[in-house]
């Protein structure tokens, strides 16, 4: 009796043990597969996964992040055709199948993108006036364009569901989760340089989503810039756009953006701040409070260092440095970079990022990936600033300058298509950083500030 | 006396001083535009060559094209299936064009060295200092191609001092009296592109020129307020404009002179600013100060110069 009651439960524990091997096993290999899959996935698959900009068929959402992030966003849209009516229906709860929601937004903010034409071309050799003509207006780029739905009064640490309506035309249900009031337990990615390479950068964003998918705490995404190549070009833009679309999770879950100015995001008509509704005068950089403990502060390198932007930033670092447990600064042009020469900026915002103890410092622009030891004064010094990055998000990467001191003894750097992920908790954030596979190329912990 | 006697009393004089610092000029804007192509990363002609081969080693064309047809309804037409090149073998081009970047880059270096000697044994030699011109030139076309800065697009008037210096090298050491004049134009020209253009920049509020002045101002600790940069800078557009005027115009030394000390400053903000570890920008400019000192040795007129004999008393120096 005895024996065999010892038998059975035996027999149920190896049942179990056996059960719970093979459930783990299958879910690293539908991991390792879905991983696998993501680097091979071919470009019929990966365009099959966008929205077809048609009529008024909202497509090339984006819910944007520049103020604070938990009580307002930012929700925008494409549509090919004008419209005249343009809603947001959103709420906490999901609008079901009747898709009803508590609350709606008209879009404060419509307009066609500026889009510049490609200039006709002459007829080729052989080639009619008419045909000719035919040619060019085969090049010409369709119009397109913007709707921005400011939302605010929004509660805090909570999912907003969303439908979006271009006259009638509605899109499937998104939500997005907005900042806690306060506390950190939370996780940001930050990826740049997305600029060419789109089979890559489609596989980038599938991985930011699949990261969100495997880390629930994602927040956001924050863009370190160079979106595209040429900032005029709207042609690009709606690439990039429909692109942008992959980094929503399967259930909808949208990852809010807040976006960087690259020095291939420029031009004259000003496409960079039409997708993300920022003013041109007031808003090249600006500060996304994720709650009250953590500050990212974002800056502008294609303006000036000194003037009004470093009066800016040592106000702002002044109000916030007492204020959050996690001061963080991101822009795009490098002030320790790993490839290229250092930003003019270096001599104007570093001595400031030192005076205000900045946690952590996101840069793009180099196409390598690099952490640089603790800097401060332009030494290293364990109480100082560590600056990560270089931007990976499809472009090609670059070969690093290993010679460099702040990438050597402690630092690293290497060159791979990654995202940086940022974990934080109350005592520390742990900086990540995720490769397309998957998996972690540096794994660093950053202890909080004495305050 | 004719224009081709006052050359060649200028040149009697002043011979090898003229050929050393156009030399010394053109060795060190290849010098400084060498170092980053060693060591931070390549040249605007190399990354243009890796982007393109990236580019197309990721099948972007055919991606562009097939979302085109597929979501925008565009062209309708997609004639290839994408294909991806392995990226083993796109890491594999890629390290052979920074190769190649990195081989002419050193090719263009040594010959901006070794070319002042062997000129005084072949002169005929002289002609390969054309090579760092094209490369120079090329370098300035690349870089408005990849755009990414501040008037990028006017990079090869902005540089014409740069890859100006090796065309008047190669002019001067030919040693000839139509060359020398070819030279005086060759080196105005280019003064007056360079000038003009940096001008223009200035009067349009350069961002990093604003930061050359708020960092150099913050050196000696003097809190430039925005207000002042920017006054400070139209101020240097307009003198950068006018010189570049001037130049063409008139030959007249104070002016000439003047526009090389502004020169050696503008090239100087560069590490002043940003510290020793920028002073292959110092080096790359040089020919912004060389090339209207070149212009005072040659002692040539300009489009309105004064009377040839007034120009020859000035040039001559007293003996
Ligand atoms: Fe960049």
């Amino acid at each position: 009796m005895n024996k065999k009651s010892t038998k059975i439960p035996l027999m149920n524990t190896s049942r179990v043990g056996f059960i719970v091997t093979s459930l783990t096993f299958s879910l690293i290999a539908a991991v390792y597969a879905d991983d696998v899959a993501l680097s091979k996935l071919d470009v019929k698959t990966l365009v099959s996964k966008m929205t077809p900009l048609k009529g008024t068929t909202p497509a090339q959402w984006r819910v944007v992040w520049t103020g604070d992030a938990s009580r307002e966003a930012t929700i925008s849209w494409t549509t090919a055709e004008p419209g005249t009516k343009h809603v947001v229906h959103y709420g906490p709860e999901s609008g079901g199948n009747e898709k009803k929601f508590a609350l709606s937004q008209t879009c404060q903010s419509n307009g066609a993108y500026s889009i510049e034409q490609p200039k006709p071309q002459k007829p080729k050799e052989g080639e009619s006036a008419a045909e000719a003509a035919k040619r060019n207006s085969r090049m010409k780029i369709s119009p397109a364009y913007y709707h921005h739905a400011r939302v605010k009064n929004l509660n805090s640490d909570t999912c907003y569901y969303f439908i979006l309506e271009s006259d009638g035309e509605q899109s499937r249900e998104f939500y997005f989760r907005t900042a806690p009031a306060e506390g950190d337990d939370f996780t940001l990615i930050h990826g740049g340089d997305s600029r060419s390479g789109h089979a890559d950068r489609c596989r980038m964003n599938l991985r930011i989503a699949e990261q969100a998918i495997s880390e629930p705490k994602v927040l956001a995404f924050a863009h370190g810039g160079d979106y595209i190549v040429t900032g005029s070009k709207w042609e690009q833009w709606r690439l990039w756009l429909s692109q942008h679309e992959l980094t929503t999770l399967k259930d909808g879950r949208v990852l809010p953006i807040i976006p960087t100015k690259g020095n291939h995001d420029g031009g004259k008509n000003g496409l960079y701040f039409e997708v993300f509704d920022l003013a041109e005068k007031t808003e090249r950089w600006h500060t996304t409070m994720l709650g009250k403990d953590v500050a990212l502060v974002t800056l502008d390198t294609n303006s000036a260092a000194g003037g009004a932007q470093a009066e800016w930033l040592e106000a702002e670092m002044k109000r916030l440095r007492p204020e959050v447990r996690w001061l963080l600064v991101q822009y795009h042009r490098p002030m320790y970079p790993a490839v290229k020469g250092p930003a003019k900026h270096a001599p104007i915002f570093c001595p400031i990022f030192d005076k205000y103890n900045v946690d952590i410092a996101l840069e793009s622009d180099g196409h390598c990936m690099k952490r640089t030891v603790p800097i401060r004064d332009g030494k290293k010094d364990s109480s100082g600033i560590v600056y990560v990055g270089e931007g990976g998000l499809g472009v090609g990467q670059r070969k690093t300058s290993e010679d460099r001191w702040y990438i050597n003894d402690g630092g690293k750097a290497g060159s791979e298509h990654h995202v940086i992920q940022l974990d934080f908790t109350p005592d520390k954030m742990r900086v990540r950083f995720i490769l397309m596979d998957g998996s972690a190329w540096d794994d660093h912990t950053i202890k909080v500030r004495k305050r | 006396m004719t224009v081709q006697t006052r050359m060649v009393i200028s040149l009697k004089e002043h011979p090898l001083l003229l050929t050393r610092i156009a030399a010394l000029a053109g060795m060190m804007t290849v010098f400084g535009t060498v170092w980053p192509v060693l060591f931070h990363g390549g040249s605007a002609v190399g990354e243009l060559l890796v982007r393109t081969h990236e580019v197309e080693a990721a099948g972007d064309a055919d991606f562009e094209a097939m979302m085109e047809a597929d979501l925008y309804g565009e062209t309708g037409e997609v004639s290839e299936p994408v294909t991806e090149r392995d990226p083993a073998s796109i890491a594999e081009h890629v390290s052979l064009l920074r190769d190649l970047d990195r081989g002419v880059a050193i090719l263009c270096l040594l010959l901006a060295v070794g070319l002042p000697f062997l000129c005084r044994k072949w002169p005929k030699v002289a002609w390969l200092y054309l090579l760092p011109a094209v490369w120079l030139l090329m370098n300035a076309h690349a870089g408005a191609m990849n755009g990414g800065k501040a008037f990028a697009e006017l990079a090869v008037p902005a540089q014409a001092t740069r890859w100006g210096m090796f065309v008047v090298l190669a002019l001067l050491l030919s040693r000839n009296a139509q060359t020398d004049c070819i030279a005086n134009w060759v080196l105005r020209i280019a003064c007056a592109l360079t000038f003009a253009i940096h001008g223009w920049e200035a009067f349009q509020l350069s961002p990093p020129f604003q930061d050359l002045l708020y960092a150099t101002f913050g050196h000696v600790e003097i809190g430039l307020s925005e207000s002042a940069c920017h006054g400070l800078l139209r101020a240097i557009g307009m003198m950068d404009l006018l010189l570049a005027v001037g130049v063409t115009a008139i030959h007249f030394r104070p002016l000439l002179l003047w526009m090389g000390c502004w020169g050696l400053i503008t090239a100087a903000s560069r590490p002043i600013a940003m510290g020793f570890d920028a002073w292959p920008e110092f080096a790359m400019r040089l020919p912004n100060s060389a090339a209207p000192l070149l212009v005072v040795l040659l002692g040539m007129p300009a489009a309105f110069s004064l009377s040839p004999s007034k120009i020859t008393t000035q040039q001559e120096p007293a003996t």
